[in-house]
């Protein structure tokens, strides 16, 4: 497995990814809004509910829950299922495939460079605003350290679900109706809109076991629940490890299975 | 004037001929139903998850709040069905494959918005006047003759707005490479539509009225129908709101068909 | 006044320039640098009513940015554009119902929509009377067989077809002039006749003053009676074709599969053929792409059996092709001062 030449992929795809300046302005200033509204809306509720906490958690804590899953959805975006969709339909995923690196991999490798890219133009400077927003204290350091692996297993979590999207281009030669179906799924089911602790105890049990929380809840609950140390945040960790295997199987089969059935058809 | 009465008959020919196409896709039309459906379900189930907690927001109920989500799905029809090829210009214009609008004795706009003419997004119609009329059934709204005449005025005005937004970021794309960045940023700051204005301070209520008239979408509106006692000027100025935000879209765009036909690769 | 008049056109335009590296790229970020570029460098040209040019040049040469501000799409930085009457940047939608462009890859067509559905939306969009469209279409089901693509989605079309369709709908309201932006690019051999035959029979029929532009030395030799060659963006040439026909016909590409040839097979190949060829006989050899090996060579000078016999008597050499002469080999011809 030669890994420099994935890491040539990786430089690449930054340096492709920086040519855009205007297109990292327009996401910056997007999540930024984003974040602003967000605030107004959940002092909003919490003015109406009368209460201190809802679910538990207060004002705060709510809205750090909500602010740094804007901030991540930036970063761990991939975009995966639009590319697998274009190369299937265009046959240039042939191109890809006579290179000799592993084709998901070369996909992950892109998809690094980009996410680097957005961590540092984007999430970064988004979670700074979401905790200046918040007005809550920054997080300590050991929450920290484990946002970090959190955040890179929410990343090839999001990857992973983004390939399996993509596949549904080998059935229904377009994945319109699927990738929107998954967005909306993803905002609802992950907590990014709503937190969990909103939801209603039987559904938020079930909520807690699927790997849309992970993406989202997971890491959001490790970075902003004060005075939580390494024992709070594994569970989180494990249940994310657990999908990332699952999902992973999971896609290298499909994969195998559509591209015979395209290879066997013809382009 | 035969000029409009020639468009008129243009368009009628194009959307047969576009819909003769569309049905012989039966398969995707029949999976876009569905997954339309599907789409709308999970963002209106938050909205219910949040009111399972709260009384109300900003002194809106959940019923007042379906009926201005439903009144924002109507609003957004027209933007869906005949300007949703401006999700393409960025593309077309960075690919020079725009240059062929250049050369048809047409209105560039016309021609151009007239490629793409999605009837999937009718499916917002029926689930926009279930979500209205479930409301105003809860809330006892009585619908006059006025009423009527009044909410379809305001619609249409609604829709003037939604459909100034999406073509004016869309047309930055004659100006700048990362347009599409940019009308993605519009759509999810449009999405926001749906929250009452009252949530936001003072300045931020200005922007979402003056700048980017947000409120006029669906809150203003909504405000004149559901509570017509406390609604003030705002919601007759919608129709203004509209015309003016469309004009003012209208100028970007010919602005920048003139430009980029000056740098254009 | 009928015709096109170019009058010391020229269009610059600004262009990034793009630092090398991933460092370049962040320096990018904060601050950019352009360069200015001379698309079109002062062209003057006069085409009257009905003529057939044919407009050559290398890639990059200005051909594209001409016919565009010919088409009105470009205002040219400076100088004076006059065709048919109009100021094509002025008056878009007037001047546009008056001219026909085809430009090559690019379909005008309605793409999900059969041919003769688009040609139906044609004549609204034209305001076409009855009898002179159902006139025309009956021309190009005779010129060009259109009579079995007309049920045909657009986007089901082969490349040839699509072309044939492209061009007929270029002419079906019948403009004065015709822009043709290499047409028969990616084209198989049998279509392409077709297509120049119909490009020949419209020109000859309506009189449309046609412009070509193509890379393709067939087209210009079978089609064009006046070339206009346009090189970094001034006209090299202006005049008659059969000035080319000594180019032309007389130099041929001849290419050698050399697969099974190793490196030093192939220097040897080229070593012994220069000398045998001698020193004057004018046979230039190109790169070797994709295992074959290009050598234009002067047929007046030394004929093909005579180049080719010595080769293969020599060289295991799997197949061979003769074409015509490329575009590229034509200019730099030019350039060496063929046409004197």
């Amino acid at each position: 497995m030669r890994l420099r030449s994935y890491r040539a992929i990786v430089r690449n795809e930054i340096q492709a990814s920086l040519a855009y300046r205007g297109h990292f302005l327009f996401h910056l200033a997007g999540t930024a809004i984003y974040l602003v509204i967000a605030s107004f809306l959940w002092k909003a509720v919490f003015a109406s509910s009368g209460a201190e906490a809802i679910g538990g958690v207060g004002f705060e804590r709510a809205y750090l829950y909500v602010g740094i899953a804007m901030s991540l959805a930036g970063l761990i975006q991939t975009n995966v299922d639009y590319s697998l969709n274009r190369l299937v339909m265009s046959g240039d995923i042939f191109r890809h495939l006579c290179r000799p690196q592993d084709f998901m991999g070369q996909l992950f490798a892109e998809s690094i460079g980009d996410g680097i890219v957005n961590c540092a133009a984007i999430g970064m400077p988004a979670l700074v605003l979401s905790y200046a927003l918040s007005g809550t204290s920054p997080p300590d350091l050991v929450n920290v350290l484990l946002f970090v692996p959190a955040v890179a297993m929410a990343f090839f979590l999001n990857f992973l679900i983004d390939f399996l999207t993509g596949l549904a281009v080998f059935p229904f030669h377009s994945i319109r109706g699927v990738t929107n179906a998954k967005d909306a799924a993803i905002l609802v089911l992950s907590g990014a809109l709503v937190p969990l602790p909103f939801y209603p105890a039987g559904i938020r049990s079930v909520l807690e076991w699927l790997p849309f929380q992970a993406l989202y809840n997971a890491p959001a609950r490790i970075l902003a629940d004060g005075g939580a140390g390494i024992s709070e945040a594994l569970p989180f960790l494990a249940r994310q490890a657990a999908w990332a295997i699952i999902l992973f199987v999971l896609a290298r089969v499909l994969f195998a299975a559509g591209l015979r059935k395209l290879v066997v058809n013809g382009g | 004037m035969t000029s409009i009465r020639r468009y008129a008959r243009l368009y009628r020919l194009l959307f047969a001929q576009y819909l003769k196409a569309r049905l012989s896709y039966r398969a995707d039309f029949l999976v876009s139903l569905v997954f339309m459906f599907l789409w709308f379900l999970p963002s209106f189930f938050s909205v219910v998850v949040l009111f399972a907690n709260i009384p109300s927001l900003a002194g809106w109920s959940l019923e007042e709040l379906v009926f201005v989500y439903g009144f924002y799905m109507l609003a957004m029809v027209p933007n869906g069905v005949f300007f949703q090829n401006v999700w393409q210009l960025p593309w077309q214009v960075r690919r020079g494959d725009f240059i062929k609008y250049y050369f048809r004795p047409l209105n560039m706009m016309f021609y151009y918005m007239t490629e793409i003419i999605d009837v999937n997004s009718l499916n917002s119609i029926p689930v926009g006047l279930a979500l209205m009329a479930w409301a105003s059934f809860k809330l006892g709204i009585a619908w006059t003759a006025a009423r009527i005449a009044g909410t379809l005025v305001l619609l249409a005005s609604a829709s003037l707005v939604v459909c100034a937004l999406m073509l004016a970021s869309a047309s930055t794309a004659f100006w700048l490479t990362n347009s599409h960045s940019l009308l993605s940023l519009a759509s999810r700051i449009r999405e926001n539509a749906r929250y009452p204005m009252t949530i936001y301070g003072g300045a931020m209520r200005l922007v979402f009225s003056a700048l980017v008239p947000l409120g006029f979408i669906a809150f203003y509106p909504s405000q004149w129908i559901l509570r017509p006692e406390e609604a003030g000027i705002l919601p007759w100025l919608t129709p203004v709101a509209g015309i003016a935000s469309f004009a003012l879209a209208c100028l970007v765009w010919s602005k920048g068909t003139r430009k980029w036909s000056g740098t254009g690769t | 006044m009928s015709g096109i008049r170019l009058r010391d056109v020229t269009k610059h335009y600004r262009v990034l320039k793009r630092r090398e590296g991933l460092s370049g790229s962040i320096r990018d970020l904060v601050s950019r640098d352009y360069k200015t570029v001379k698309a079109v460098d002062g062209i003057s040209l006069s085409i009257e009513q009905g003529e057939l040019v044919g407009f050559i040049g290398p890639n990059g040469a200005g051909k594209s940015t001409t016919i565009k501000m010919l088409s009105g799409v470009l205002e040219p930085t400076s100088g004076t554009i006059e065709v048919d009457g109009f100021v094509p940047y002025r008056q878009r939608r007037r001047y546009v119902q008056r001219i026909g462009i085809v430009f090559g890859q690019r379909t005008q067509l309605w793409w999900d929509l059969a041919v003769i559905e688009s040609f139906k939306l044609l004549k609204e969009v034209y305001g076409i009377d009855d009898a002179a469209y159902e006139r025309n279409l009956g021309i190009f089901d005779e010129i060009a067989g259109l009579k079995e693509l007309r049920g045909i989605p657009v986007r089901n079309l082969s490349l040839g077809q699509r072309m044939l369709c492209d061009i007929a709908a270029s002419f079906i309201h019948d403009p004065g002039t015709i822009f043709l932006d290499e047409p028969t690019i990616g084209l198989d051999v049998e279509i392409r006749a077709k297509v120049r035959k119909i490009i020949k029979e419209l020109n000859r029929l309506k009189g449309a003053t046609v412009l070509l532009s193509s890379h393709d030395v067939g087209d210009i030799e079978s089609l064009a009676r006046r070339i206009v060659l346009i090189d970094k963006g001034k006209i090299l040439y202006d005049g008659p074709t059969e000035k080319f026909n000594g180019i032309f016909g007389r130099y041929r590409t001849l290419r050698l599969d050399v697969h099974g040839l190793s490196e030093e097979g192939i220097a040897r190949l080229k070593e012994k053929t220069a000398e045998r060829a001698g020193a004057d006989k004018g046979i230039v050899f190109g790169e070797v792409a994709g295992g074959w090996l290009g050598l234009s060579f002067d047929q007046d000078r030394i004929p093909l059996l005579e180049l080719l016999t010595p080769i293969l008597a020599a060289f295991e050499i799997k197949d061979i092709k003769v074409e015509e002469i490329a575009m590229e080999e034509v200019i730099r011809r030019v350039y060496e001062g063929a046409l004197r």
